[in-house]
Formats: structure tokens, sequence, C-alpha cells
């Protein structure tokens, strides 16, 4: 009686409701960047169209987003249907759904269908134009009259009647930034701007300047908000700033102590009273307007890849799925907070933090979590704060300590055993460790679980290698249940996990297997591998387990195993059941009634009355679960540990999002091209195609953004497919030879927890029939006919002729090659004819149909062309007339796209594609490089077509080197068929196809053509084979050694100190410029004299008569520039002048302004703004002034 | 804000740093009148001379957006595309250099 009392007492004081405090899990900031297609890091302002797509402002154009691809509208050059500029500062749909998009250069509406712009601008004639074409801002007001911010003036907007009405503001030229316009009570409309805040009155469109500024805002508006309330709040450069209702006064809004910086650009306004708020430069602050309190602030950290991308932010937006999207100087961030099932919680920031690989996790009734971690052992007071290390003169610090298990008793002590370090306790009310000694029986165990005893608050029960004791802490007794006492075949006492049921037993992991164990009766049954019954227990050590009412779960290797507590009858459930990964790390029963796992990347629930799994995957970018790690937390919270933090999460709260993707079609080709379709696809519900048309492909998407890639797709073409077609996370299909008729194309999407859209996308698709009958068609094809019936009778005219000269004279290779290049020549003339007919064609009036096959006759004859032409190439060849450049270019790099281009085609294959460099060769060589790719693509593909299984490996080594030149040997071997010995001789030569000789059949031209460019260039290529092992094509070629020196080894120190007095030449354009080189240099190299040359002619006359070591050289300068000096002072006559090292200087880093400034000579590039160490390292190179350490 | 720790890290000492910024401020204001004249006169080339130049000093004072600005007017300039925005991007770029100078 007594004994439940207590048990009922210890439960109520478990399950006792603890206060919710900071419990918020790392919010991740998926990032979208110049990678994923943005045409410009800059994102001025985000929206969302009434399709769902979102877009983006940028300083290059409008992109628009569908989860997956950008799409980018940008200025066009004397196209008056694009925008009318690319720097975009704002778009806004209005209620009308009308997209409006301010540029630099005016004002565009977006004719969101076609995918056209219309201007509108100012015009100095017309005072009912646009008042200035820089455009900051536009703002519906509640009466629906458009009203648009620039630089310097504000309009109010009639479309309609395309009249811009000025409002009179005295102070806004000037203003940066801003202005901002926001409508208050009574329809005022505020316009922020950095020189004050001005009110519009919507019935007089009179601007006043607001005067009574309270004393300590600074005239700096930059953000402005209205509140729920209709309160009008500004952001200065210190802070944050309402009006007092009724009263054109402001006072200051409380943002707390803690923030660094005040100022903010914009405000977004949240559910639950909150507003998020994106700094001028430190990040994104979230905010609780209601409370008047800072609740986080979210700041860029370059280690935290999940974190946000710029400290900048310019816009925010939340759209209707409930993401917010921030628009940053550096990119978009989205997050969507609710939306996360699993709160990932870290003891400390960052990636790759030990303090985060959680081993073991525990977390008391009140809220304290404690972690074992490779950096040791923390605790924190609560989810969602950083861990604190607890600390024990016996424990070491700052690395794992074994500790496999916590347990708190009713006075709120947290026990666990360190292994080797014995038994400690946490004492709540001292907050410290105490160690308590341990009896001798647990010496050299290695301890798991411990847990309170249920019903006696003085026992704790422990696991170890030696079984399961029940210790009393108070009188330090043990008692021992040894696995080995129950049954022969258990050969050790090794217990691990175990938890009780309700009949007063204890079911203990044991070696290969499982022990109940009856505390009453002392009795115990054994669940142990047998190989007849494989079903049951696996061979191997189980994970942990979670006792039910009913049941038993053991989590292993292979799956969930289930034991039924009253019959003893096994079950193993795994992948057939729904698990996505058998190999489980952890295992837990939640209050939801169902046994939670998690397995390397997965979490899985398993329902014990469906008998099924369902798998959930977190959205943050590291997610492996530790084995073991796994905890009950307060308010049954369930938690799980892995290599990054841990996570915690409410099972009775996890939901399916039911929010599911907007289907969508983002592009339609025919035969891979996209197709004219007169609208953007995603507006296009009719197509209609030709007989000829033979191979279209749909692209859609399904608009949905958290984790897109994990969207699933179906799609049904009816009229062809006979039911839905799910094809996973694939977006695109393609459909060949459909017969001429009407189809309906249907598309649905489904989001990540498989909710699908209601609604799906349907395309009908008309195929007319074959359209044979007009008589230009017919005379077109006359036409054709007969150029190509007299081109082979001119062909073979000649070579006719030229085989019997060819049998007079030696020189057979050399005809065939001029008779190669009279053939492609004469083939050249009629289809040049054809080529321009069509064209011609397509210029008289055609219906949509007649376009189409013109553009089809000029494409094939494009096609055609550049056959002819390749053609000719080899010819060239032959004839020796080819020629090749000498640059610099890296090697590594040509050969990385070379994997690029092959790799696709290897894997195909399943064969393996790797390519070995000789460490010694340096980055950049100087040779041909796009003969060199050429040669080598010749040979990758013939390598990969012949071989079947296996490897295709390319070796580049350096054979014979000298100061300026070197010879490289490369290598392309490959496993497949080989070539006969008796073939080996023909193989580099052209147009030796042996009739029906199947090895020969298409090689054509690629290897005799990589021969020849290889002879060309004094190299030599041969081939080495084995008939059925594979082959070996070998060529040598000599490269010319960089001018420019290798980039220094790491350990070269600097000493400036000690470099011989310097005289150095300056030249550069602007007196900033100057200065700053000049003190630059000064302050850096202690002996050093400088020369100051404001552009390229007067240094050249410094030149004349001064001797200098070194030239810091800028590029870009007015009358002569860096290029042009530099050319002149290397053609000079005098040794002394020519050699003197330059050094370019340069703000501009793209690759060719690099290939320019070696081209002309210069030694090095220094990019702008100088790093003083990259600068003297240069000098210290260049004048071989190295010191070595 | 002016980002002084990297003017300071280059050359040696505070009062260098003062005298650099001394010269920004008497220098720019006739850079940019005579970017936005170049950009009225259709000088594509002197424009990207002159912005090129802007850029290269604000990139040592830390005013990243005045960089991306004058960045782009340079490419724009040399490419001769989008030329309708250059006038724009000065002002913008004027305005946003004013509060230094």
């Amino acid at each position: 009686m007594k004994k439940s009392f207590i048990y009922i007492l210890f439960c109520i004081w478990i399950f006792l409701p603890a206060s919710v405090q900071a419990q918020e899990g790392k919010v991740y900031f998926q990032r979208i960047t110049l990678e994923d297609g943005l045409p410009q890091g800059h994102i001025f302002k985000i929206a969302e169209d009434s399709l769902g797509f979102i877009w983006f402002c940028t300083g290059d154009g409008l992109a628009r987003y569908d989860g997956y691809e950008m799409v980018n509208f940008q200025h066009q050059r004397g196209d008056s249907s694009s925008i009318s500029s690319s720097w975009l500062h704002y778009s806004f749909i209005d209620s009308k759904n009308r997209f409006w998009v301010g540029s630099i250069a005016g004002l565009n509406l977006f004719h969101r269908e076609t995918g056209t712009f219309s201007w509108y601008q100012h015009d100095p004639d017309n005072p009912n134009s646009l008042s200035d074409n820089r455009i900051r801002s536009i703002l519906e007001d509640s009466r629906g009259r458009l009203w648009v911010a620039s630089i310097s003036a504000v309009d109010l907007f009639e479309p309609d009647s395309n009249r811009f009405t000025k409002v009179e503001i005295e102070n806004l030229a000037g203003s940066r930034h801003s202005p901002n316009l926001i409508e208050g009570r009574d329809g005022i409309i505020w316009v922020c701007h950095t020189n004050g805040l001005t009110r519009i009155d919507p019935e007089t469109m009179q601007g006043t300047n607001i005067a009574p500024i309270p004393p300590d805002l600074p005239q700096n508006v930059f953000g402005a908000w209205m509140s729920p309330d209709s309160t009008l709040w500004i952001s200065s450069k210190v802070g944050v700033w309402e009006q007092i209702p009724g009263t054109e006064d402001f006072r200051q809004v409380d943002l707390g102590p803690d923030l660094k910086y005040r100022s903010f650009n914009c405000f977004l306004a949240d559910s639950n009273g909150i507003l998020w708020m994106g700094t001028l430069n430190d990040g994104l602050v979230k905010y609780d307007y209601q409370n008047r309190k800072v609740l986080k602030q979210y700041t860029y950290s370059p280690a935290d890849p999940e974190g946000i991308t710029n400290e900048s932010i310019y816009s925010l937006m939340k759209d209707r799925q409930g993401n917010i999207w921030i628009g940053t100087f550096n990119g978009v961030n989205r997050i969507n907070p609710a939306s996360e099932k699993f709160q990932l919680y870290q003891n400390a920031q960052g990636l790759d933090n030990f303090s985060n690989y959680i081993i073991r996790i525990y977390q008391e009734p009140n809220g304290r979590v404690w972690t074992t971690t490779m950096n040791g052992l923390f605790y924190a007071e609560h989810l969602g704060e950083p861990g604190t290390v607890a600390t024990h003169p016996n424990l070491p610090k700052d690395q794992y300590i074994s500790i496999n298990g916590f347990s708190a008793d009713p006075d709120g002590k947290v026990w666990f055993f360190a292994r080797d370090l014995g038994l400690y306790y946490w004492d709540p009310i001292q907050r410290k460790l105490f160690f308590q000694e341990p009896p001798d029986t647990f010496k050299g165990g290695l301890h798991w679980q411990i847990t309170q005893s249920p019903d006696n608050p003085d026992i704790l029960w422990l696991s170890d290698s030696h079984g399961l004791c029940r210790y009393n802490k108070i009188t330090r007794d043990t008692f021992w249940v040894h696995p080995m006492d129950f049954d022969p075949r258990i050969k050790s006492d090794f217990s691990t996990f175990f938890d009780f049921d309700q009949f007063d037993q204890v079911w203990l992991v044991i070696n290969k297997g499982i022990l109940c164990y009856n505390l009453k009766t002392g009795k115990g049954k054994v669940f142990l591998y047998d190989p007849e019954n494989p079903n049951c227990v696996p061979p191997e050590a189980l994970k942990g387990v979670a006792v039910t009412r009913d049941a038993v779960y053991a989590a292993s290797s292979i799956g969930l195993l289930e034991i039924q507590v009253e019959t003893g009858a096994c079950q193993m459930y795994g992948q057939k059941d729904g698990l996505v990964q058998e190999g489980l790390a952890a295992i837990i029963a939640g209050s939801d009634g169902k046994i939670w796992v998690s397995s390397n990347s997965y979490l899985s629930a398993f329902d014990p009355l469906t008998k099924t799994f369902k798998s959930y995957h977190t959205i943050h970018s590291i997610k492996e679960f530790n084995t073991y790690s796994t905890s009950h937390g307060q308010n049954n919270r369930l938690l799980f540990g892995g290599t990054n933090g841990y996570f915690g999460f409410l099972p009775d709260e996890i939901r399916d999002d039911l929010l599911p993707p907007i289907p969508v079609l983002t592009g339609f080709k025919v035969l891979n091209e996209n197709y004219p379709l007169g609208k953007l696809p995603e507006y296009v519900h009719e197509i209609n195609l030709s007989y000829e048309d033979k191979v279209i492909t749909f692209e859609y998407a399904g608009l949905q953004y958290a984790r897109s890639e994990a969207n699933s797709y179906k799609y049904i073409l009816e009229g062809f497919d006979a039911g839905w077609q799910e094809v996973g996370s694939k977006r695109d299909v393609t459909y060949t030879n459909l017969r001429p008729g009407n189809y309906t194309f249907r598309l649905a999407a489904a989001n990540p927890d498989g909710v699908w859209s209601p609604e799906p996308l349907s395309v009908k698709l008309h195929i007319s029939p074959p359209y044979w009958q007009t008589s230009w068609f017919y005379g077109l094809i006359f036409l054709l006919v007969a150029s190509i019936f007299y081109a082979i009778f001119r062909s073979r005219q000649r070579a006719r002729r030229l085989t019997q000269e060819m049998k007079v004279a030696e020189q057979s290779a050399r005809y065939k090659s001029l008779f190669l290049a009279n053939m492609s020549h004469e083939i050249r003339t009629p289809m040049n004819a054809i080529l321009g007919m069509s064209k011609l064609l397509s210029g008289t009036p055609l219906d949509n149909r007649q376009q189409e096959y013109a553009s089809i006759i000029q494409r094939s004859s494009e096609d055609l062309l550049v056959i002819i032409n390749d053609i000719l190439d080899h010819s060239k060849i032959e004839s020796g007339k080819y020629s090749f450049v000498h640059k610099p270019f890296e090697l590594s790099i040509l050969l990385k796209q070379l994997q690029k281009i092959f790799e696709p085609q290897a894997d195909e294959k399943n064969i393996s594609l790797a390519v070995h460099i000789d460490p010694e060769i340096p980055s950049y060589i100087v040779g041909d490089q796009v003969r060199l790719n050429q040669i080598l693509i010749n040979l990758l593909a013939n390598a990969l077509k012949f071989t079947e299984r296996g490897k295709v490996d390319l070796f580049v080594r350096k054979q014979a080197e000298t100061p300026y030149k070197m010879r490289l040997l490369f290598e392309v071997r490959d496993t497949g068929i080989g070539i006969p010995p008796d073939k080996i001789e023909q193989i580099f030569e052209s147009f030796e196809q042996i009739e029906g000789d199947e090895f020969f059949q298409g090689t054509g031209l690629g290897l005799a053509i990589s021969s020849k460019l290889v002879e060309q260039q004094d190299g030599n290529m041969w081939v080495e084979s084995s008939h059925g092992t594979g082959s070996s094509f070998f060529f040598e070629l000599t490269f010319g050694r960089n001018s420019e020196k290798i980039s220094p080894p790491e350990h070269i120190r600097l000493h400036p100190e000690t470099w011989p007095p310097l005289h150095i030449l300056v030249v550069e354009d602007t007196p900033f410029n100057q200065t700053l080189a000049v003190e630059l240099l000064r302050n850096k190299i202690p002996k050093v004299q400088i020369a100051v040359a404001e552009n390229g002619k007067v240094a050249l006359e410094k030149l004349k008569d001064q001797l200098f070591d070194l030239i810091l050289m800028d590029v870009k300068m007015p009358v002569m520039d860096g290029y042009e000096t530099t050319r002149i002072i290397r053609q000079a006559d005098s040794p002394a002048l020519n050699s003197i090292p330059i050094i370019a200087l340069t703000a501009n880093v793209t690759t060719a302004h690099m290939q320019k400034c070696r081209d002309v000579g210069m030694n090095g590039i220094i990019t702008k703004p100088i790093e003083s160490q990259e600068l003297l390292l240069k000098i210290q190179q260049l004048l071989q002034l190295e010191v070595y350490d | 804000m002016i980002d002084r720790e990297k003017l300071k890290s280059l050359l040696g000492d505070e009062s260098m740093v003062d005298r650099m910024i001394d010269i920004f401020q008497s220098e720019t204001p006739g850079q940019l009148s005579e970017l936005s004249q170049a950009i009225e006169a259709g000088d594509w080339s002197n424009a990207s001379i002159l912005a090129h130049t802007i850029k290269s000093q604000v990139a040592y004072l830390g005013l990243d957006y005045a960089v991306s600005l004058a960045r782009e007017i340079e490419h724009k300039a040399d490419q001769e595309k989008d030329l309708n925005s250059l006038a724009g991007l000065a002002d913008a770029l004027d305005s946003e250099l004013q509060p230094f100078l």
C-alpha cells in the first residue's frame, strides 16, 4: 500500500507540468545564392505572385523562383518589351493583380502572362509623366490609388489615364536608401526618407514635413512599419520610434540592452505578435512587439552553413505558405521556424564542434538537459540554451568521458556512472557534482543504463558488464542479477539497456538476446538468437529496449523487433513495413503510443496498431543520429542525439504538413528546344502541335518551398498513358511519336509528407494530322533534292578525275584531303543556297506551321554545314595549313572539365573514370588549350565507347623539362575490348573504315584528326593494346612554362627588413590611390624609395632617366592605360628596361582581365583593395628576396 | 560607416587614415560629377574609368554598397548594356556617398 502511494507521488512529480522556457531550436536559413541562378546578390525586394512563384528584385534583373530554378528577366538593349533597366529596387502586385516593378530607369508594368514589360519614364515635355525615373517604393492606398516614390519625388499614379501627379515635398531631394511609402490612419501617406519624415494629406495632396521630431531622433529615417493598431514605427540610425497616438510626436521603442546595432531597413509582422526586423548591418532580429522584448538576433557567422548569409537585410516577405523570405546584400534566405517538426539544439554554435557530438542524452523532469559529448559532459538549464561543462576534480576536461546513462532521483539529484572514474551525482541545491565511492562489485565494469527505481526512492538500478544491479544509494547494498545464471547458452553477463513492464518484470538487453527477469519471483525468461527463428532476436547487439503495455520492442541493425509480453511471440519489422533505413541507432516509446526509432538520417515512428512505420527527415543539413542516444524529456518530449546537436519534439504534435505544392508547367520543348507558346509556360493551358513534332517534353514544378527537393510528382497524358505515372522527384517527361489527336496532360505534386495537390494541373494538347499538300513545300523538296544531286554529280566528276590523278601521283593523302575539301566546298555552295532560301521563306507571310517547317529546314542546313566545316578542318590539317596558339592555361581545370563531360557517360555504363596528374606539373602551362581539349575528347570518347566494364584512366606525366619548356606524356588507358594486332597499324589512318568491319564502325575522323593535331605540334601519338584486355593511347606534347612563377610555398616568411634598398615606380591615376600605394610601401618596407606617375605616358618619361627595381602599375587609367604602357616597356630595346618586373594593380578580378595582364607581359597581379601581405609576397618573389624558414 | 581598420592595417597609424579620408573627401565630389557628365555625354569609356576609380577607393573604406553600385556602373559602361540605368546608378552612388563627404 505504502509502496504504491510513493509510486503515485513519484509519477505526479515526474509529470508535473513545468514552465515552458527557451525551447526554440536552431533556425535553419535556407540559402539561395548566385549558384542557384540568382543574377546578382543584392535582393532589394521580394514578392509572391498569384500563382505562388517568388520574385526577387536584384541589381541585375528580376528573378522568378519556383523552388528549384531561377528564370531571369533583364534589360535587353534595343528591346522595349524587356524591362527598362536591370537595377531594380521595388516590385509590387496591386489589388487588380497588376505587377509593377520599380527600376532605376523608370516604372515597369510587367505583363506576367507574356513575360514582357511596358515602361513609364520621365518625359520633360510631359508634365503628367513620372517625375523621377529612380523608383524606390510603390504603394497602393486603401482607396486603390497608386503612389510611386523615387529618389526626389512622390507621384500619385493613375494607370488608366497614364497620369502622374507630383506631390511637392521640400527636402526630399538628396535622400538616400529610402524613401519608403506607408499608409497610416485616415488614409495619410507617410514618406520616410533619410532627410526626415513627410506626411501627405490624401485629400489636399499636400506634403508636410514633420517638424516636432524628438530632439534625439537624428533626421535619418530608414525603415518604417505600420503596427496592427495603426501606429507608425520608424527606424533611425540609433533606434526605433513609435508615434504617440493622437499626436505627431514620437517616443522611443524599448529594444532592451543587448542589441548592438539599432538601425533597421525593413520590418515584417508575423503571427503571435512577432515582428521581424532586418538591420542595416547586423542580421535579423525577432521582436515581440506586444511585450516589447527582443526574442532573438540572428547574425552572420561564416562557420555556420545553416545561418543567415549576410548581415545587411534589405527586404522581408512572408508568403502564403508561411515562409519568411529574407533579401540580403548577398543572396536570399528562407526560414519557416513554425513548420519545423523537429527542433535542433546545440551546446555550442557552429559546425563540426565536438561539443555538439551527442553520444548520450538525458533530460531531467525539471528541464535540465545532460549530454555526453566528444568534448566532455555538458548540461543546459533548458532546451535551446547553450550547454555548460559540468566539472569535478576527478573528471578530465575537454575530452570524452564514458558516461552511458543518467537518472534523476526524487530529490532532484542526477546520478551517473563514469567509466573507471566512479559514481557521481549532481546536487541541484549546491549546483555541483559530488563523488560517491561505489561498492567493489562495480569495479572494472562497463556501465550502461542507470535508472531510479519506480517504487523506492533509495534504489537505483544499474546495468554493466557484470549484469543488472539493484543498488541502495543510502546503505550501499547491492543485489546482482547475472544473466549467465538463467541459460547455459549465455556466455557473458554483459548487460546494457533495460525497461520495466507493468507485471514487475524488467526486460534487459544481454549479449545476443534479451532477458525478462521477474522482480517478484526472481525467475527469468530468455530470448536468444536462434537460426531457426529469423524473425526473433538477431545475432548481434541490440541498440535498446522500449516497453509498452502489450509488447517489448528492441532496435537492431536489421529492423525493429517486437516481443509480445504475454505470449513471447516475436516479429521483426523493417523496410517492407515502411522503414526507410533498417539500421536503427536508438529506440524510445512515445506518449503518442508509437515507438520512435532513429537511424542514420531519419526518425521513424512505428505504430503498434497498424504495424507500419512513418519516417521523417529534418530540414537541417547535418542529421546523423548517434547510436543509443535518446531520452524522454520534459512534457513528454522525446530527444535524440546526433553528430551536430540533438533533436527534440513532442510526438503528440507531429502532424503531416497539409499544405500541398501548387503544380505548374515551367517549360515545354519540342525536340529538346523551347517551343514558342506565345506566353510563359505557367499560363499555358492549351498547346497545338503538328504531326512533325515528334519529341515533346513537359517540364514542371510544384510550388512548395520547404524542402522542395523532397516533393514528388505524378502525371498522366490522357489519351496515351493508361494511368497516373508516379515519378518521384523527377521534373520532366518526354513523349515521342504521339499520333495526331487530342490529349490532356495532368500533373499532381505532393509535399515531403506525401500530401497531394487536390487540383491537378491540366494542359490540353492537340496534334494535327500531317500536312503535305502545299506547292511551296513540294517546290522546296525539289530544290533540295536537285541541289544534292547536283552536288553529288559535281563531286563525282571531280572524284573520278582526282582518283585518276591519285593513281598517277604518289601523294595520295594530299589528294584525298583536296578531294574532301573540294567536295565539302561543292556541297557548301548549294547548302548555303538552301539556307538562304529558307531564310527568305521565313520572311514571307507564313502561318505558324509553315514557319515551323521553314525553321526546321534552316536548322538542319546549319547542322549539315557544321559537319562540312569539320571535314574542311580535317583537310586543312592534312595539308599542313593549320596554326596553333601558345597561351597559358590551367591544365587541371581543363582535365576537370573533361572529367565532368564524360562522367555521365561513364556512370551510365558503370565504368570508373579517373584523372591522374603528376603533382610536379605546374598549374599553368603554355600551349594550345583548344586543340589539347579536342585530342583528349577524341581519345576519351573512344575509350569509353569500347569499354563495357572496368575503368578508363587518364594519366598526365612530366617527361622532361628545361627552365622554359616541358614535355608531357598523356595516356588514356581503358579496360575495353582492345585492338586486334592486325589493325593497330591502321588505327590512325583517316577514312580507313573497312566495309562490314564492326570494329571500325563509326570511329570516323576522331583518331586521325587527333594524331595529326599531335604531329603538327611536334608531338607523337601511339597505341599499345592487347586484344581483349584493353588499350592505352599515348601522346607526347611540349608545353611552355608560364612566365609567371608558381605561387610561393606556404613556408616562405616575409622579412622586408632584410631586403636591400628598393626603388619602386608607382603608376596610379588618382591622389587617393597614389597616396595609398606610397604610404603602404613606406609602412611595410623599411628601405624604399618611391616615384609616382599618374599615367602610362608619365611613367614612360620617368623610365627614360631613372632606373627602377619594380613597377606597380594600375591597369585602368586615362591617357595611357597599364596594358599599353606594359606593352611599350616590353618592346623597349634596353634590356634593363624591357625586363623590369611589373605588378598589375587592378580592381577587376575576372579571368579575362588577368589573362590580358599576362598577355601584355605583366609579371604578377594584385587585386584591389590591396592586401599588404599579398603584395609583399609578390614583390619578394619577383625580386627573388625569398627567405626560407 | 567608414571602416577605418582596413586602412589602418595597411598604413600603420591613425593619422595616415585621417589623411586618406581627407583625400577621399576632397577628390570624390569631383569624380562623381565627372562621372555624371561622362554618362550624360555618352562617353562610356571615361565613365567606366571614373567608376573604376571610385570603386577602388571606396573599397578601402569598407563601403560595400557603394562598391556594388560603382562596379555595376563600370560593368554596364564597359559592356554598353542597360545604359538606361547608368544615370540613375550614378545618382544612387552620389547619394550613397554624400553622408561621407
